[in-house]
């Protein structure tokens, strides 16, 4: 070293001072790059660590009809608009760093989908545990049993997370239920920045359709359910037929010619010109990797059929709406996707059809029953709970309204996003045709969330050439931190019966201890973690939470009727609070009840905790037992529809 | 009397409930309608949308066979109703 | 003709078929003649794979091997080999689009598909009556579809009335057929409690999925592919009649089976001199409906 600081500014001084120069600049750069990065980092990490100072704090055991909300601390909605005001702030930049959003992105996830998982002391949701047992039930016996529950007329998920477990080595699908929110709405985003990419070249308007996709999922199908993973199969089916089957010039001039030779045929054209404007052109593939692609298309297509009874209906909806306006090149892909639906529904599901048919076909075409079950109906319980329900309405109906005016502005500007309007609109009538148990509103919300999603971020983001203003920036952080708020009470809503403790579980282990196989098994609802094992070998029930609010002697009047050797009612805490939440069963009247039941001369206290309460029928009392029954208990009369069970309120 | 309806058909008709035909004849029906249709889908995209010859060939089949589908369907979801 | 104009619209086609051939291909014997002399397209069909006589006898010689076993081992496995062979078909018409034999695929696999069509579409506790009108719509819909392959469907389809006076005469034969196919048939009334609405009913169905569809199919469409692809007149009716008659295997008479073969040999010939699809149609449509009104008669 000492020989060449020696010797080469002797030859060529200015040459050193320049090399100098540079390297002085370079190490300059490197700092200040540094420092730049760990700058922007500083709010992202300031929002998780202010999340995780959080977490001890929200004790779920004080929730009340509010939800979540109601012990959630300041800090976690903070972080999230911490996150958000960071990410906006990036957007303004006019260079974007993609790895720098997406960690964003991810935080933000993982807060809004991961704070209950981290929170709670078990996975949510009761049909998260009948989803277990199902897996559970094909794991050990390697078949499917259409006649114990309707679900599995439609295996395909359950199987699949069955030879997960077992092909990973775990004891159970439990082990992955819990966090499936989180991993589910990180798998969403592929195929929405997909779908948003078919509308914009532009990344900012593709992360802001990103970001407010994620803030506003409220609904929440994404836990350990077929449907959550079903989305992700439409959302891709979707996304791929955009990028790769659109139409750059979808008016035909045929029709045009024909509309031209029409009276009034400037109306006309006009109107055909106005809602067949062209499109980007797609990406391009070879054409036999294109074949590949379809073909691809409809093994995935078959497997949502037989995964879901809901998704492939939305699917095709979309597809057709697509078709109509000549926005894809796929044109027989509806068609053939609808067959391969139905012929799964007609064919394979004649279990589930065969008791549901009058049902479903005298509620074909009943707008008005199945709006009123949807929206009105809704509108019931508590006072707490009917606000939740309210907001979640204004939620929704706030969100339409920004994607329209999101599509007014870019229509102002020149871009027609007609196919995200199509996909909007395709789904409508799918309302018309089933009520779904008051639950296709939700659904329909939820399958039409991306396409609103994208709309709504071209508000701000709409105009690629310009970058948002910092006026414009700041309302995008005040809408955020309003929707965040919103988020957390719509989503998280019914929390106090979604959330299953500790208690509640060990003392449904405690319930299949007890109970010799082939007993009955009845609860006032369906909000408890139960038939995660042995699904076949109980006889389940769950009435209605009219029980409660009778005697413990019409209690046991109604279970010595099913004839089975045994017969438990198992009351737990989430039970106790649906009953409130849904039936308007008050605390007292809960009570009330229970010391009834420990009173009554037909019952017996066979297990207690501090969440779960199991009361046997006396065998001296039950003169119509039958001798103890040696097959597995059939479950007929726990066979509900899906609609019913399998969702979350 | 005519080659759709013969003796043999009559017979395979009246022998059979419709549940037995449709989950058999009608089965294999609706595949070859989804094989067709599935043809009629990647024909135009392997030769680059110029195909219409080949569109109309399969077209004679497409529409026959979604009518028999309808029709199965349909016949099903009645004799559930029933 | 180049290879993409097969491909292309009639409106393109036409122009080119008045070509001259090359003076190689003149060289070949033309095989069907044009009415003015002119040798038609089909002189330089076989430089494109042949005219697909084998094809056609093949997937002719299928369907009737599928009607036979059908009568040995049952309806239902014939029909699922119809329906294989029709799947067949329709993939070797996609792959082989580019040879001039191409366009006698469909129409065959519209052929193979009549059997298990008529057992897929037909509710059996509906009145036997509406199982013709089951059966026979999806296949009438089917070779509607099928016309618009042929490239100039009112000369060759015979649609066109040239001779009116030789079609009411093949007309008037049918029921004279039908009388002769009563006896030896002796089918059962289609009617349970005949009124006139019923009767309207029988001879509207009988006409349209009887008649009319079973000529636009076996005299129309097969017919036409057969001579192109036979190149000889007598041998393409030959053909129609046979697979034809095939289809009627199912009907367990063997006089029947021969009437109908006659009748088929008689109306492809009555084609051949210029009499109309439609008095063919007329003749084997009212032969159906002399049929159904005897066997109503009598049953009364």
């Amino acid at each position: 070293m000492s020989v060449s600081v020696s010797v080469t500014p002797a030859r060529d001084p200015a040459w050193r001072r320049a090399l100098a120069r540079w390297r002085r600049a370079i190490a300059r750069w490197r700092h200040s790059a540094l420092l730049l990065v760990a700058a922007r980092l500083v709010p992202l990490v300031a929002a998780l660590g202010l999340w995780v100072s959080a977490l001890p704090q929200i004790d779920v055991a004080r929730m009340t009809d509010m939800g979540l909300t109601s012990v959630l601390p300041l800090q976690v909605p903070l972080a999230v608009v911490l996150i958000v005001a960071s990410g906006a702030w990036h957007l303004r930049q006019r260079k974007l760093s993609h790895p720098f959003l997406a960690l964003h992105l991810a935080a933000l996830i993982l807060i809004l989908y991961g704070t209950t998982t981290l929170v709670e002391q078990q996975p949510r949701f009761a049909a998260t545990y009948i989803h277990v047992g199902i897996s559970e039930y094909i794991s050990r016996t390697g078949m499917v049993a259409p006649q114990l529950e309707a679900r599995f007329d439609w295996p395909g998920f359950f199987i699949l997370t069955s030879m997960l477990s077992q092909v990973i080595g775990l004891k159970s699908t439990m082990d992955f239920a819990g966090w499936a929110p989180v991993y589910l709405n990180l798998l969403y985003l592929a195929p929405l920045s997909l779908i948003f990419r078919s509308i914009t070249p532009d990344p900012r308007m593709v992360w802001a359709g990103l970001w407010l996709f994620e803030l506003t999922n409220w609904v929440g199908q994404d836990y350990f359910s077929p449907q959550g993973l079903n989305y992700f199969l439409f959302l891709s089916i979707i996304g791929l037929i955009l990028t790769y089957f659109r139409t750059p010039k979808p008016a035909s001039s045929r029709v045009r010619d024909w509309l031209a030779r029409r009276r009034g045929s400037s109306v006309l054209v006009g109107a055909y010109s106005l809602i067949t404007p062209e499109q980007l052109p797609p990406a391009e593939l070879p054409s036999k990797r294109l074949a590949g692609l379809v073909v691809v298309l409809v093994v995935v297509f078959s497997y949502v059929s037989f995964s879901h009874q809901l998704t492939p209906f939305f699917t095709v909806a979309a597809l057709l709406g697509l078709v109509a306006l000549n926005r894809i090149r796929l044109r027989m892909m509806p068609i053939l996707l609808g067959v391969i639906a139905v012929v799964w529904v007609s064919y394979m599901t004649v279990p589930f059809l065969s008791g549901h048919v009058a049902q479903l076909v005298s509620e074909f075409g009943q707008l008005t029953g199945s709006v009123g079950a949807n929206v009105t109906g809704r509108l019931a319980g508590s006072p707490d709970h009917r606000f939740v329900v309210m907001l979640d309405m204004l939620f929704s109906a706030s969100l339409w309204a920004m994607a329209a005016i999101g599509f007014l502005v870019r229509w102002r500007d020149g871009r027609r996003d007609v196919s995200m309007a199509l996909l909007i609109a395709s789904p409508v009538p799918l309302v018309a045709a089933q009520a779904y148990g008051g639950e296709l509103v939700l659904r329909l919300y939820l399958f039409t969330l991306p396409f609103m999603a994208i709309l709504a971020a071209g508000v701000v983001y709409g105009r690629p050439a310009q970058l948002p203003s910092r006026l414009r920036t700041c309302a995008v952080i005040a809408v955020c931190a309003a929707i965040t708020m919103g988020f957390f009470s719509t989503r998280y809503g019914n929390e106090r019966m979604d959330a299953m403790t500790t208690s509640e579980v060990e003392g449904i282990q405690q319930l299949y201890e007890i109970a010799p196989p082939g007993s009955l098994l009845m609860a006032p609802n369906g909000d408890l973690p139960w038939r995660s094992q042995a699904f076949e070998l109980y006889d389940y029930t769950t009435p209605s939470d009219e029980i409660l609010l009778g005697t413990p002697a019409d209690l046991a009047a109604l279970m010595k009727k099913a004839s089975n050797p045994r017969a438990y009612l198992v009351l737990t805490a989430s039970e106790e609070a649906e009953a409130e939440l849904f039936s308007g069963v008050s605390s007292a009247q809960w009570d009330e009840f229970v010391d009834q039941m420990r009173k009554s001369p037909d019952f017996r206290l066979a297990f207690e905790n501090a969440d779960t309460k199991i009361f046997e029928l006396q065998a001296a009392g039950a003169g119509a037992y039958a001798p103890a029954a040696t097959e597995p208990a059939s479950l007929a009369s726990d066979r509900t529809a899906p609609a019913a069970a399998g969702a979350p309120a | 009397m005519t080659t759709t309806v013969t003796g043999l058909v009559s017979s395979s008709l009246t022998q059979h409930s419709y549940d037995f035909l449709s989950t058999h004849i009608g089965l294999a029906v609706i595949i070859l309608l989804a094989f067709v249709m599935l043809l009629r889908e990647l024909v135009p995209i392997v030769r680059n949308g110029d195909a219409p010859l080949q569109v109309r060939g399969l077209d004679v089949a497409v529409l026959p066979l979604l009518i028999v589908f309808a029709i199965v369907v349909l016949a099903r979801l009645a004799d559930l109703l029933v | 003709m180049t290879r993409k104009g097969r491909h292309e619209p009639v409106r393109q086609a036409r122009p080119v078929s008045r070509k001259r051939p090359p003076p190689q291909a003149a060289a070949l014997r033309p095989i069907y003649a044009e009415p003015s002399g002119e040798p038609s397209e089909l002189v330089a069909v076989r430089d494109r794979g042949g005219t697909g006589a084998g094809v056609l006898a093949a997937s002719g010689g299928a369907i009737a091997a599928a009607e036979l076993s059908a009568s040995v081992y049952g309806a239902i496995p014939g029909a699922i080999f119809d329906t294989a062979l029709a799947a067949l078909l329709l993939l070797t018409f996609v792959l082989r689009s580019d040879r001039a034999w191409a366009r006698l695929l469909p129409v065959m696999a519209l052929v193979a598909l009549i059997r298990p069509i008529s057992l897929a579409a037909v509710e059996p506790r509906l009145p036997v009556l509406a199982w013709y009108a089951f059966a026979g719509l999806p296949l009438l819909i089917g070779a509607v579809l099928a016309i618009r392959l042929v490239e100039e469907p009112r000369r060759q389809l015979h649609l066109a009335v040239e001779r009116p006076l030789a079609d009411l005469a093949v007309a008037a034969g049918g029921p004279i057929a039908g009388a002769v196919a009563y006896l030896l048939l002796r089918p059962e009334p289609l009617l349970g409690q005949p009124n006139l609405a019923g009767y309207a009913a029988t001879i509207a169905i009988l006409c349209v999925f009887g008649g009319l569809l079973e000529e636009l199919i076996f005299r129309g469409l097969v017919l036409d592919a057969a001579t192109h692809a036979l190149g000889s007149a007598w041998a393409a009716v030959g053909f129609a009649t046979f697979v034809s008659t095939a289809l009627y295997w199912g009907s367990g008479s063997l006089p029947y089976l021969l009437l109908m073969a006659a009748v088929g040999v008689l109306l492809g010939l009555g084609l051949q001199r210029r009499v109309s699809l439609w008095g063919v149609g007329a003749s084997h449509a009212l032969m159906l409906v002399t049929m159904a009104l005897l066997a109503q008669v009598s049953a009364r």
